[in-house]
């Protein structure tokens, strides 16, 4: 075996009783395999940590916690290979990994993301997969072992149907596109992807750390970094605060107060996703004020809630029931704290001194999208006399007139300007970006020049960088010249997709990191050079969403796929890479 | 549900039942000397009833009979026969309590 003659080394340094470095070597068909992902898994299956091997194939992996681990060799186009070990009585044998390449088409289509799986669909036409784009992969991974099972049309269109009341916004014609689509592309053979690894010397730098949380049906839609270093991550499903400290590994839930709503709240109308939302808030974005406090937008109650990190104490301030999914939240220099109201076109802004909001009505974009902004929210007041019965679907003028998700606008992202302290968001289906003045709130849009503008956020020189969802593209936006530029993020092979939700700007490098969803993947982008990186994750169906910075290196986010029985393992995680 | 679902739908189903319901005031116009007053409004609001009586479909979203008939769409004989009926007898007495002020 070719592999014997590589170099290999095992290395247990152990620095207290939770923590060990194990070192070794990846390879396949005798050759070292650069950017392996080596993960080692409690024996709780908890915790997962993750190095990455270099170009000769060597590994380096500190575990912070103790006991028996699982550890597993991963890399495309081979089996996964495993280690069981105890990290208090370590092995002297050295720890190499010899993969064998996968022989068996079903299992080598098996080991590949939900892009490859994708790239076989075949579409009746570009409108009808931009739908599928946007609407299908909103929440989640189509493609992955959950969502590509074999059905035929009539179960197809069933759960077509049924994600339509989760709020995918479809025309009839779409979703009988989607169905068809869906029903004759995953039938059940294996795929035949080639697709192209490209290894960066920086990756073998890279851990990464997974810390499993909540259960199976637990939503972590966003995740926060708090002064505390600790991770503050906001169940959507369950109307929870999920608080991890890093250091010790510990998980604390704090639950928001009862509300007068029922289930599902203003929106107790719609079929929400069973089982998932079973609260009323709907908690989805947070960000963390000077005084400590974080504020929370509450999707499902419309109201904004503060959270005292130190007391646990939550207050609810409500911002009136026709102002409908606030959304994603930031707040300025001043302390003000500013979020997208998604469903009915709006731009929020409380001041937590007085303690009252002012919302901003955003500029219709067009007719039907008007008749949204003025209709929805009664409609959704009919609906709720109608409990999970989704009324919406059979009045909506996205079916009838035929609008589909042109019939919204949708403001998404928001950012405050680091140099005028100006507002800027993202209107994710009218593709455009706007700015509000901050003393006047004047506002003023422009057409970005890739759809799917989603979470969007500024470098600390004014350049505005948005995630182009339904294009699988970078956008960066000069506020000064008014002039965009764009990139398409790196594929894994050329009749793949991705679908960056979110991005953000590293304060100390100027680093553009992205998510990209749909391949298991976290993407740098260095905008000096105009390259980018590709780091893969070590767990599949890996779906993020806000990406934030912690004190200690870490890019961290919570693995979000909708369900989080979705996603290998079953359950959703906090996870932070850390580049070096 | 239904029925809230079919009076919010209301103004569009008699947008798209515009061309019955001219066909239906026609009628009831050059009938005038061949049939008796409650006879002439009987058939002429069945003739509205033809354009306007809902289907619906998986949604819950109706939309009139005709229109489905025309995309060559299947539809439930059972309930579209009492939709007809129910819609005529909607039409005719309130075109008649109309025609009675």
């Amino acid at each position: 075996m070719r592999h014997a003659l590589a170099w290999i080394t095992l290395a247990i340094l152990a620095t207290g009783a939770r923590a060990a470095t194990l070192a070794g070597t990846v390879s396949g068909e005798g050759q070292p395999l650069a950017g392996a992902i080596v993960t080692a898994i409690d024996a709780a299956q908890k915790r997962r940590d993750t190095a990455y091997t270099d170009a000769q194939g060597r590994f380096s992996l500190t575990v912070d916690f103790a006991g028996g681990i699982t550890l597993r060799a991963r890399a495309p186009y081979f089996k996964d290979a495993t280690q069981e070990l105890d990290l208090a009585r370590l092995p002297a044998r050295p720890l190499a990994f010899e993969l064998a390449r996968h022989g068996v088409a079903e299992e080598l289509s098996a080991s590949l993301p939900a892009s490859a799986q994708l790239a076989k669909l075949s579409w009746p036409s570009n409108d009808s997969r931009s739908a599928f784009i946007s609407q299908c992969n909103y929440c989640h991974q189509v493609g992955n072992a959950l969502t590509r099972g074999p059905k035929d049309s009539s179960a197809w269109a069933t759960t077509v149907r049924r994600m339509e009341g989760y709020f995918a916004i479809l025309t009839n014609g779409e979703a009988e596109a989607i169905t068809k689509t869906l029903a004759t592309g995953f039938d059940g053979k294996p795929v035949k992807a080639e697709e192209r690894y490209v290894f960066s010397p920086e990756v073998a730098k890279a851990r990464v750390k997974e810390w499993v949380v909540g259960d199976a049906m637990s939503f972590i839609h966003d995740t926060d970094v708090g002064e505390d270093d600790r991770l503050y991550g906001s169940d959507e499903g369950h109307d929870i605060i999920w608080v991890l400290d890093r250091k010790s590994g510990a998980i604390e839930q704090y639950r928001e107060p009862d509300i007068d709503l029922p289930e599902g709240g203003v929106f107790s109308g719609v079929q929400l996703p069973i089982g998932v939302f079973t609260g009323k808030h709907g908690p989805h974005s947070m960000a963390q004020a000077k005084d400590g406090r974080f504020w929370i937008t509450n999707a499902l109650s419309s109201t904004l809630a503060s959270f005292d990190p130190k007391t646990h104490q939550f207050k609810l301030y409500d911002m009136g029931r026709t102002h409908l999914y606030p959304h994603t939240v930031r707040i300025d220099g001043d302390g003000i704290v500013w979020f997208t109201i998604t469903a009915s076109n709006e731009v929020g802004r409380f001041d937590p001194k007085t303690e009252k909001f002012t919302i901003l009505a955003l500029p219709h974009d067009g007719f039907w999208r008007g008749v949204t902004d003025y209709a929805f929210a009664y409609v959704l007041k009919v609906a709720a006399w109608f409990p999970k019965q989704n009324l919406q679907l059979a009045v909506s003028h996205h079916k009838w007139a035929d609008q589909g998700r042109e019939a919204f606008s949708f403001p998404y992202g928001i950012d405050v300007s680091p140099v005028d302290g100006s507002i800027w968001y993202a209107k994710l289906y009218a593709h455009k970006i706007g700015r509000i003045d901050p003393k006047t709130l004047a506002i003023t849009e422009y057409d970005t020049p890739l759809k799917g503008p989603r979470r969007l956020r500024f470098d600390k020189d004014g350049n505005l960088w948005i995630p182009a969802f339904d294009e699988s593209g970078l956008m960066k936006f000069d506020t000064r010249t008014g002039r965009f530029e764009t990139y398409k993020l790196p594929l894994l092979a050329h009749d793949e997709y991705e679908v960056p939700y979110a991005l953000n700007v590293h304060p100390k490098t100027g680093d553009v990191w992205i998510t990209s969803n749909m391949s298991d993947r976290m993407f740098r982008f260095d905008p000096k050079a105009k390259t980018f990186v590709s780091y893969p994750l070590p767990t599949r169906v890996t779906w993020l969403r806000d990406l934030v910075f912690a004190k200690d290196g870490g890019i961290c986010s919570s693995s979000s796929n909708l369900p989080a029985y979705g996603i290998e393992g079953g359950l959703a995680s906090f996870i932070c890479l850390y580049p070096d | 549900m239904f029925a809230t679902i079919t009076v919010i739908m209301a103004p569009l189903l008699f947008a798209y039942g515009l061309p019955f319901i001219g066909a239906a005031a026609l009628f009831h116009r050059f009938a005038a000397t061949n049939l008796a007053r409650g006879r002439r409004l009987a058939v002429a609001t069945a003739i509205a009833a033809l354009g306007i009586a809902p289907a619906y479909d998986a949604y819950h979203a109706p939309s009139p009979i005709y229109l489905w008939v025309a995309k060559g769409q299947a539809i439930p004989g059972v309930e579209s026969i009492a939709s007809f009926v129910a819609t005529w007898a909607v039409l005719y007495l309130a075109s008649r309590a109309l025609a009675t002020k």
